[in-house]
């Protein structure tokens, strides 16, 4: 954020507290707030899901202003309610907020804005690339958290997760899927190149590998797989997959929808009998199986391979991670919980759309 | 599982039909008093990012603040709005001016 511009005060309050924070004028709500050290909810910081809702207490409905009036959770916001995730203001405001408040803990990196710029797009499979941001600082993030970045003339920010072991310094690597029409897409597919700006605010998301995490069980769909990436990495550097083991289920529609089989299949050569990776195609067959020795091949969808793992794998007191589209990551926490009993909390997942 | 009873409020710091949210060994849970009795649920609603403690209460039910999902806070069911999964409910008990709360050791 540029150092002139005019700061508001948002007034937060709940059944029995109030906290409070600085914004910039047009700033994100939920962005000042965080980095303001404020614990607020939120799971997508991207208007899809929901989780940063807030009432609006101050009668001033003209000082705020919907950046995405079209949000996918803009669509059953109650009378008054708004998302501080697609919310800025021009005047101070109040708000109430649904959960306690509390402040960011200590241990987690106080997420900010960074500048920074393109350093390689490249295509890694259908519709699928690999996106490597440097910035102007050095972002700390835990491994499994996300970033939003945003690129010149395309609205909003987009979130995506950072994709490799926070402990490797260099550029931020992103996994982007592409959609037909989407702005950001064009802008990846046309008009990205080395040395376009891209201002990042980050690290955000609680789906973060524990310190003593146990056995990893993960279960990840298509480019979901990106912040898996990067707790698998970790888990592996600091030793966590010697201790306890390890199973990720990596579900994809066919062999052109695969990537990161090179990485995935390394790791499960370095640390034989610790992590079992499991391929799962929903359609077609694997011609490469023979390529990647070490990786496990199935046919069918991703949660009926990951149910019959399940079923095969140690993962008592396991910590469970579930990474993909909405429906994925529903079903994947349906079974989890209703069919083999793993307690919620025990299930680490943001929600993306 | 090992249960273990923790001290969780002093019973003057709940009003009757009032709930409040207290902190046991990073388990977040909320305590309610209704008809001079104590009962003790989760806080987080099972369905959105939510503490039950900020909501309403009406007769045996809390309201969530966020979507007006509604349980029964003697059972923890699920009593009407967007919610499926009950509530996680744990036994208390009163001992002269405090309330304590079971949970198991390690969940």
């Amino acid at each position: 954020m540029s150092g002139a511009a005019r700061v508001i005060r948002v007034d937060l309050k709940t059944k029995r507290d109030t906290a409070g924070f600085e914004a910039e004028v047009g700033e994100r709500l939920l962005f000042a707030g965080l980095r303001a050290g404020i614990d607020l909810p939120y799971e997508c910081a991207s208007g899809a899901c929901g989780s940063c809702q807030a009432q609006l207490v101050s009668e001033a409905p003209e000082a705020v202003c919907n950046l995405y009036p079209d949000a996918p959770a803009a669509t059953d916001l109650g009378a008054g309610r708004l998302l501080m995730c697609q919310t800025a203001c021009t005047r101070d405001v109040e708000l109430r907020l649904f959960t306690r408040l509390r402040n960011l803990p200590p241990e987690q990196p106080r997420p900010r804005y960074v500048e920074g710029d393109v350093r390689s797009v490249q295509p890694i499979a259908r519709d699928t690339y690999a996106l490597s941001v440097r910035t102007a600082e050095r972002l700390p993030y835990q491994a499994g958290q996300f970033a939003m970045l945003s690129v010149d003339g395309v609205p909003g920010y987009r979130a995506y997760s950072m994709a490799a072991s926070p402990r490797i310094d260099g550029p931020l690597e992103f996994v982007v899927k592409t959609r037909n029409a989407g702005a950001f897409s064009e802008w990846l597919g046309r008009r990205a190149q080395p040395g376009s700006p891209v201002r990042v605010f980050g690290p955000l998301g609680r789906a973060v590998l524990p310190q003593t995490p146990g056995r990893l069980f993960a279960i990840a769909a298509g480019t979901g797989i990106a912040g898996l990436l990067s707790v698998f990495e970790e888990a592996l550097l600091r030793g966590d997959l010697a201790r306890a083991g390890a199973t990720l289920v990596f579900g994809i529609r066919t062999e052109a929808d695969a990537f990161a089989l090179e990485r995935l299949s390394e790791w499960a050569r370095l640390a034989p009998g610790q992590i079992a990776v499991v391929v799962a195609l929903s359609e077609g067959q694997a011609a490469a199986a023979a390529r990647y020795p070490s990786l496990v091949f199935a046919s069918g969808l991703v949660l009926d391979v990951a149910r019959t793992r399940l079923a095969q794998d140690p993962h008592e007191g396991a910590c469970f991670f579930v990474a993909g589209p909405p429906p994925v990551v529903d079903g994947a926490l349906a079974m989890l919980t209703d069919g083999f009993g793993v307690p919620r909390n025990d299930v680490r997942f943001d929600r993306f759309q | 599982m090992a249960m273990q009873w923790h001290y969780a409020v002093d019973a003057s710091d709940v009003d009757e039909e009032d709930v409040v949210q207290v902190v046991i060994a990073d388990r977040e849970l909320a305590v309610y008093r209704l008809g001079g009795e104590f009962y003790a649920t989760e806080d987080a609603c099972t369905h959105g990012q939510a503490s039950l403690s900020e909501g309403a209460i009406v007769d045996d039910v809390i309201e969530c603040p966020l979507h007006q999902g509604r349980f029964c806070i003697r059972t923890g069911k699920p009593r009407g709005g967007p919610v499926s999964v009950p509530l996680r409910t744990f036994p208390t008990r009163q001992d002269g001016s405090k309330v304590f709360v079971q949970i198991d050791a390690e969940n």
